[in-house]
């Protein structure tokens, strides 16, 4: 099993890059709330943590991922950038950027193809199978597209292509080159999003004199660097619950299968505290982080639960909704990672861990749910002492496409 | 069947909790163009499942051509051309007055009486009518719910400060007396002692003076007996009896000295002829013997105040003091005030008992004053203190609703942060009421009277920001449908949507 990186910008689909590159770069992401860019050293398969800056957008700058006030956005990441670098002394321009599981649509797709020919299969067959592939997975992401959003005018793009598998005759092999198979399968996994995000993004990155090194997945990432850990399945259900949406990866083989989400996540709590307690968004987070630290008094911990409460009991209802749109998993594992600035919030994880909502979802035995924390991942370090906890790991964990694009 | 009309930022959490709000159980829900519910269908599918949770029937409805698409998929039907299309508007329903039509003819002089009276008849009746004429105007106006919770500082000293979140509290006192009585449970044994005569018998050979106050003592099984001598004493030394032989036996000098028993008690009682013994003296150099009975002892065991008692006492009558002071703090907060729950503090300021330790009595009695001190601040205060502190809030052309209006107050207590005393406490304020379009019903009478039906229609519907209106002008008359003049004839009643 291998697994490669297109890179939209230019870069040669499947294809490493030279390793003469500087070893700095940064990774950046966008969300509703804040953009927050952090500056990587990339040594000996390590990432080191050198520098970090977030800045908080302004209210509906950014909305599920999609960014609708350019300028506002655009600053804010300038401000970031500059932060990252202030204290790395060349100037450090490759970025990586991340989209979140709400912008990006993930699924697999399989081809097997039976050979009439008993040649060695060379490149162009590769090839040929690969566009096959592509062009159907493209008709399988419109579709899926179509079924989420109503809507079947939209163009969509590959951010991030990983073979999951390949078999010759039903035995898996690292490649298919020289394999002279009757039966050849492949999977691919295929990242989309659209092709007006890309735009976007690419503006940002012009504007703010960025080279674009990979735009990539955050689901797909996390996955990735999840297989650099000590837990060593290859089966297992990762939940993101992030600031605009809760995003869902069902992982298969090491691969992922598909990816979900919804439109419930970490705002969804801050803006009803808001609205119930009568504080602006700003107050209202502060009063959240004061609850998840035990920081308030008794009332107003009550009051602050209520809320939390009350959101939980609809983000409950959707993740069963959003299991059962995985209509093309049988069982799912019941190995459960949570992640996202959501489950800082304990009232989640209690609620996701004991709740019933379980029992209507075919899990192979009884879930287990485990928090996914900055030390779970042996790979990365933090010399600024800024990104070790789980806000910045969606940020941190993108290098990990750095390293499949030079180090394979 | 209630229509719910959503805004294009509602989002599906504010969706649910604007759903959960509704009392009917058919909802028909509005849905904007490009609302953001339309990001995900799984939005709708979490409102379908959710609604049918509470047993609420929830029919969507939108004029956004990709909203009808998701909808048809979550009918499982995806012709998107049965999308049903929002209202476009409302026809109030108005007072209409129909115009009878008048037919004349020309009276002749035979009913000319008959008809001058009809006529005088219905002239009186229309200026009856005219003078008994009134408008009643309803203006439906938009509102938005507003909820602001503030922690703010009461303090007794110092004035009422916006910007500081302080409001002027004030200090009261009440006192309370109390009285409580228990059963005393010391004890101590009163009566008379035993007196009598004794004899001291002196063998020795020299003569042996006894102060008062010395001892004499019967030897008993179950414990001495010690008598008193009453006065001082010599007894003369022993002395041969026959004082003309020396050799003769020697008989003890004697003297005889009233004695009175140590304790009272009858068990100091003692017959003539008991042996004593001198305390400090050798039996067979000194020896007592009673010779006039020792009688009268006598004892009983009275109950007296022991300090238990004391203690016991001030303990019952605790609860029963802050109680009392604490009600009468109570009783004396006024309806316009309100009183800080916690911040009492309770003191005793006097404090009397009907006896002294140890005295003889059967019964202890305490008098206790208790004061206690509270927080109170007016509600008018802060009233006046929260809607300055919300005034950022209110859009222009908007104003606080007086009617609907709830204010909730938190103590919060004694902490880090917080204080709570008789003088100084934090308060949690949660305001929830409602921003209503601003209408100043005195300048709009003004503007309404006079006017006929038509112009009051205009007139109500160039306000701002009202959601519908409704004029009626009663009774109902030809030619007499116009607004009164008196403004206390027209009567508004502005109700939030």
């Amino acid at each position: 099993m291998f697994d490669i990186i297109k890179i939209i910008m230019g870069l040669p689909f499947f294809s490493k890059q030279s390793s003469n590159e500087s070893n700095k770069f940064l990774t950046l992401e966008i969300n509703s709330r804040d953009v927050k860019c952090v500056l990587v050293y990339f040594e000996n398969g390590k990432f080191k943590i050198i520098g970090s800056g977030k800045q908080t957008l302004e209210n509906s700058s950014v909305r599920a991922g999609n960014i609708i006030d350019l300028d506002n956005t655009l600053d804010a990441v300038n401000l970031a950038v500059t932060k990252a670098c202030e204290n790395s002394g060349d100037g450090v321009n490759n970025v990586i950027f991340g989209v979140s599981g709400d912008l990006s649509l993930g699924l697999t797709t399989t081809v097997r193809v039976r050979r009439s020919k008993k040649d060695p299969i060379n490149n162009k067959e590769i090839n040929e199978l690969n566009n096959k592939i592509n062009e159907a997975a493209y008709m399988q992401a419109l579709n899926e597209y179509l079924q989420t959003t109503g809507n079947s005018d939209i163009d969509l793009e590959i951010i991030t292509s990983s073979t999951v598998y390949t078999k010759a005759d039903n035995d898996y092999v690292e490649s298919l080159e020289k394999h002279t198979a009757e039966y050849i399968e492949t999977a691919v996994f295929n990242a989309f999003t659209p092709s007006y995000h890309i735009d976007t993004l690419k503006k940002i990155a012009k504007s703010s004199g960025l080279n674009i090194l990979a735009i990539g997945s955050g689901l797909y990432t996390y996955v990735q660097s999840l297989k650099n850990t000590e837990f060593e399945h290859t089966d297992f259900i990762l939940i993101d619950v992030s600031d605009d949406s809760t995003n869902v990866a069902i992982v298969f083989g090491g691969g992922i299968v598909a990816t979900k989400s919804m439109s419930i996540g970490y705002r969804h709590f801050v803006e009803t505290i808001a609205e119930k307690m009568g504080l602006t968004v700003v107050e209202a987070e502060k009063m959240l982080r004061a609850y998840i630290s035990n920081g308030l008094t008794q009332s107003e911990m009550t009051i602050v639960q209520t809320c939390i409460q009350e959101v939980i009991e609809v983000w409950i209802e959707g993740l069963q909704i959003l299991f059962a749109e995985f209509s093309g998993v049988k069982t799912f594992s019941h190995k459960v990672y949570l992640t996202g600035v959501g489950t800082d919030i304990s009232d989640v994880i209690n609620a996701v861990s004991n709740e019933p909502w379980t029992k209507s979802i075919p899990f192979k035995s009884v879930p287990e749910f485990k928090k996914l924390t900055f030390m779970d991942f042996s790979d990365i370090s933090d010399s600024t002492g800024k990104t070790n906890s789980e806000e910045w790991l969606n940020t941190v964990l993108l290098g990990e496409i750095f390293k499949e694009m030079y180090q394979g | 069947m209630t229509k719910l009309e959503l805004e294009i930022h509602d989002d599906i959490v504010s969706t649910i909790n604007k759903v959960r709000a509704m009392n009917d159980s058919g909802i028909e829900l509005i849905i904007p163009e490009n609302s953001v519910l339309f990001e995900n269908i799984i939005n709708l599918k979490i409102i379908q499942n959710f609604s049918e949770n509470l047993g609420l029937n929830v029919i969507f409805t939108t004029p956004d051509e990709i909203g009808n698409n998701l909808i048809s998929m979550l009918d499982g039907d995806s012709n998107v051309s049965d999308f049903v299309e929002s209202p476009k508007g409302e026809i109030l329903e108005n007072t209409v007055v129909s115009r009878p039509k008048f037919k004349f003819k020309m009276p002749n002089l035979k009913k000319g009486l008959i008809f001058l009276v009809l006529f005088g008849i219905i002239v009186a009746g229309i200026f009856m009518a005219a003078q008994t004429r009134r408008a009643y105007a309803k203006i439906v106006v938009n509102s938005q719910a507003l909820t602001r919770s503030l922690t703010v500082k009461v303090k007794t000293d110092g004035s009422t400060n916006a910007e500081q979140k302080i409001l002027l509290g004030f200090e009261i006192t009440a006192e309370a007396e109390e009285a409580a009585d228990i059963e005393t449970t010391g004890e101590k044994t009163i009566g008379e002692k035993a007196a009598g005569k004794a004899t001291i018998y002196n063998k020795t050979a020299d003569e042996k003076k006894f102060k008062k106050g010395a001892v004499l003592t019967f030897d008993k099984e179950d414990g001495d007996l010690n008598y008193i001598t009453q006065d001082d004493v010599t007894v003369p030394a022993s002395a041969p009896e026959d004082a003309t032989d020396p050799a003769s036996a020697l008989k003890p000098g004697s003297a005889e000295i009233d004695v009175v028993a140590e304790n009272v008690g009858e068990t100091y009682n003692l017959s003539e002829e008991k042996t004593l013994e001198v305390s400090g003296q050798k039996k067979a150099s000194f020896e007592a013997e009673v010779s006039k009975e020792i009688e009268g002892g006598k004892s009983e065991k009275v109950k007296i105040v022991a300090q238990a008692d004391i203690d016991k006492l001030k303990e019952k009558i605790k609860t029963q003091g802050t109680d009392s002071a604490t009600n009468a703090l109570k009783r004396k907060v006024e309806l316009k005030q309100a009183f800080i729950d916690g911040s009492t503090t309770l003191a005793v300021t006097k404090e009397t008992f009907s006896h002294k330790l140890e005295d003889e009595t059967d019964k202890l009695t305490l008098t206790q004053t208790v004061t206690a001190a509270g927080l109170i601040y007016l509600k008018e205060d802060l009233s006046k203190l929260t809607d300055t502190l919300v005034q950022d809030l209110i859009p222009e052309g908007f104003e606080l609703s007086d009617k609907e209006r709830d204010t909730n107050v938190e103590v919060l207590g004694n902490s880090n942060s917080s204080t709570l005393t008789a003088k100084e406490a934090d308060i949690q304020v949660t305001l929830k009421t409602y921003i209503v379009s601003k209408i100043d019903e005195n300048s709009l009478k003004e503007r309404l009277r006079g006017k006929t039906f038509d112009e009051g229609q205009k007139v109500l519907g160039g306000i701002s920001n009202v959601k519908t209106y409704e004029l009626k002008i009663t009774p109902t008359m030809p030619f007499f449908n116009k607004v009164p003049m008196n403004p206390d004839k027209i009567e508004i009643e502005i109700v939030r949507e």
